[in-house]
């Protein structure tokens, strides 16, 4: 059972980073903690950092360094157009999986 | 968010560093690129500082450190999350097993690199075929001379007349034939082992076989020196997966080296009036002066290779010192050549040949450091330059 569920949140990684960023752009450590108020996600640093990093060399997102008062620089992440693009693709796809999972899971109940 | 600036103890620091130098360490046997690597690091130390920031208190000690480490996850997670992730994209292929090429293995590069430098000792064979006949002609040259005197000097105990008896005479110019009948034939066999090396040195099998030996052995100075500074790249950048560093070091430095010692000696030979008087002892002081050079250089360079990029702060100022010593052997290059030429209005050739050492070697180790700081790229290229005018001035 856990190792099902982690395989499913680690599918469902890239989607929850793009949809945390657009509320607007963040640092690591805040994309972290935007996904752990979301709940029952737990995605940890080194699940996220590594897909920060990746997807902004892939061009899905841009990061902006800025001073921080706590010491280095940020690295602040926001969605380009193509990953807006993505996330929309991402997202219209992830509606359908439920809704087809949601009738099938219904529709097995008599 | 909080906004305390926070300055970790130096013991705290270090603690931290060991944490993000784990994670550094996991990344590139993930054979994960140095960008993505900095930008993961740039994220957790942020991270870390935040969580310290948050906990109070300015300079946090190393049980802050360890109380906000215990609350991430271990440096093996990257691992296996990096690899998932890249994994879990949409339309990724699926995992594949490693390839042969992917698996553990010895530098290829490394091992051409030694097995092609010995090639350069296969000339001094090739160089010995090519004195032999000139020294049997040499030789030859001299027995006919011995000869002719042997001749001459029978004919001179002719001379005295009554001095000795008939017999004796006859004897004398006897054995003196002997002699010469004798030395004659040595001289025509000489002759004949001359031609046929000259034959033997002339046919297209010796050329077939000669011709790509000595073009391997006048490049492996090169190749091998290329090679191994390319081993030394596939290496740092492979992760963990090919080994063989000190082969790797091994060729990069062979023949430089060996350049550089040559020039040393050269140089206390030529300067022998000067430093010590007798030539021998300036060769002596020469050569151990060489040796401590290969040592030092030698040494540099391989603590600076022991560790991945920013592994360790000492790896960081090994590469530091390698900048510094390139920066600094190429201006003593230039200002051995400078001072007299300014004190005395020329420069001698042992400054020339001193300026060439100074500048290979700086050359060299700035072309290690060359990444790591703009000290060695500057050193690299202000030596590559300064060579280039001193060749052409000396042509």
């Amino acid at each position: 059972m856990r190792t099902w569920v982690s395989q499913l949140r680690k599918g469902l990684v890239e989607l929850c980073v793009l949809g945390a960023l657009d509320g607007g752009e963040a640092y690591g450590y805040e994309i972290l903690q935007r996904l752990g108020q979301a709940g029952h996600l737990a995605i940890s640093e080194s699940t996220v950092y590594p897909i920060l990093v990746r997807l902004a060399k892939e061009g899905v997102l841009e990061v902006r360094v800025a001073p921080s008062p706590s010491g280095p620089p940020r690295r602040y992440y926001h969605l380009t157009d193509a990953g807006r693009a993505r996330l929309g693709e991402m997202h219209r796809y992830w509606r359908d999986l439920t809704a087809a999972v949601d009738s099938l899971l219904s529709g097995e109940k008599p | 968010m909080t906004s305390e600036s926070v300055n970790p103890s130096p013991e705290a620091r270090e603690r931290m560093d060991a944490y993000l130098d784990a994670i550094e360490r996991v990344l590139v046997a993930a054979d994960m690129p140095r960008a993505e690597r900095k930008g993961i690091a740039d994220d957790v130390e942020a991270q870390v500082l935040e969580m310290l920031s948050a906990r109070g208190g300015d300079e946090p000690t190393v049980a802050d450190v360890e109380a906000v480490l215990a609350q991430l996850d271990p440096p093996d997670a990257y691992a296996q999350e990096e690899s998932a992730s890249r994994a879990s994209t949409l339309g990724a292929p699926p995992p594949v097993p490693p390839r042969k090429a992917d698996r553990p293995h010895f530098s290829r590069a490394a091992i051409v690199g030694a097995c092609w430098a010995p090639v350069a000792l296969a000339l001094i064979p090739l160089v010995l075929l090519h004195l032999w006949p000139m020294t049997s002609s040499s030789n030859a040259r001299h027995h006919v001379t011995a000869a002719v005197a042997l001749e001459q000097a029978a004919s001179t105990e002719e001379a005295p007349g009554g001095a000795a008896t008939e017999a004796e005479r006859e004897a004398a110019h006897e054995a003196a034939a002997a002699r010469l009948a004798r030395l004659k034939r040595e001289v025509q066999m000489d002759r004949h082992r001359a031609g046929v090396q000259r034959q033997t040195r002339l046919s297209g099998l010796a050329i077939l076989v000669l011709a790509p030996l000595g073009l391997l052995g006048l490049s492996a100075p090169f190749g091998t020196t290329i090679l191994g500074l390319v081993a030394i790249g596939h290496i740092r950048r492979s992760g963990g997966r090919i080994y063989g560093m000190g082969l790797a070091v091994f060729d990069a430095l062979l023949f430089p080296l060996i350049v550089l010692d040559g020039l040393m000696v050269l140089c206390a030979a030529l300067l022998h009036d000067d430093l010590v008087g007798s030539l021998a002892w300036a060769v002596v002081v020469g050569l151990v002066l060489a040796v401590v050079a290969d040592v030092v250089i030698a040494w540099l360079v391989w603590r600076a290779l022991r560790g991945t990029p920013g592994e360790a702060a000492e790896t960081k100022k090994t590469y530091r010192t390698l900048g510094i010593l390139s920066l600094a052997l190429c201006l003593v290059g230039v200002l051995q050549v400078m001072v007299p030429m300014l004190a005395r209005g020329f420069v001698g050739q042992p400054s020339f040949l001193a300026l060439l050492g100074c500048e290979i070697a700086a050359l060299v180790c700035g072309i290690i450091a060359w990444r790591a700081t703009p000290l060695a790229k500057a050193g690299t290229v202000t030596s590559s330059v300064v060579m280039a005018l001193s060749l052409l001035l000396m042509a």
